[in-house]
């Protein structure tokens, strides 16, 4: 993937290989925030910030502490440890900003910690051996492609929240079988690049 | 993740295969399987499907 050019990168992160739809990764807070669109778009935010954040400040670490004195293998922990740091200076930020949004996000804002897309960004930026350019192009469009269905969603569930579903499938089975034909939307862009 | 598997192979494929020996396959499906269930995507109908499934047997034990 490393050879290919920024679009490819942010279209291919974005769209085809979606982190929710095609990676399978970051599904608790996308059912659970995904029931109302305002949350849906705060949600999508915070966690649009964590992502590039993180791309940022590990993509440095890996390549001026972790790669030069050769502990690569400790790659995880210093991860996890710059997402938390990160969830925790936005949590502070929200709490003291928006009280109401705080609240919306209840237990999912401290979740992002634990949000594999996140991890699932720097993870890929390693395993990919992306440029710095790369990276946050990478980090970008993983974050916009995971912003805009959880967009889709949280519309489409406000529309379903009113609508008559059939008993057995009232509630996650059909955000299930909905986040499934997105995904095959998704899918469809598939030859593009 | 077992659940999840069969009838997505079963479906994908038309039958159920292990280290390349068909166990069985199904007269129609063999032939044109439904290769969405094969898809990413799949995996999410069939999680849906199973999760419907479960729920409507809990509603009728209770009735």
């Amino acid at each position: 993937m490393s050879s290919m050019s920024l679009f490819q990168i942010f279209f291919t992160l974005a769209i085809v290989q979606n982190f929710i739809t095609s990676l399978f990764l970051g599904f608790c807070p996308f059912f659970g925030v995904t029931k109302n669109f305002k949350d849906a778009v705060a949600m999508g935010g915070a966690l649009t910030f964590v992502m590039v954040g993180s791309a940022f400040f590990c993509w440095i670490l890996t390549y001026y502490i972790l790669l030069p004195f050769n502990v690569v293998y400790m790659n995880n922990v210093v991860y996890i440890l710059v997402i938390a740091t990160f969830v925790q200076i936005l949590e502070m930020f929200i709490r003291r900003t928006n009280l109401r949004l705080y609240n919306a996000f209840g237990i999912y804002l401290p979740l992002i910690t634990v949000h594999c897309a996140v991890l699932g960004i720097t993870i890929i930026n390693l395993r990919e051996k992306f440029s710095f350019p790369q990276s946050m192009v990478a980090a970008v469009g993983g974050a916009f492609g995971v912003v805009i269905l959880m967009a889709v969603m949280s519309a489409i569930r406000e529309r379903l929240a009113v609508n008559e579903v059939p008993i057995s499938f009232r509630g996650l089975p059909v955000a299930i079988m909905v986040a499934c034909f997105l995904g095959l939307a998704f899918f469809g862009f598939g030859g593009m690049v | 993740m077992f659940m999840i598997a069969i009838p997505r192979q079963i479906l994908g494929t038309g039958g159920i295969a292990i280290g390349g020996k068909m166990l069985f396959s199904l007269p129609v499906l063999s032939k044109d399987p439904l290769a969405l269930f094969m898809l990413p995507p799949g995996a999410l109908l069939t999680m849906a499907l199973l999760h419907g499934l479960f729920r409507r047997m809990r509603i009728e034990n209770h009735e």
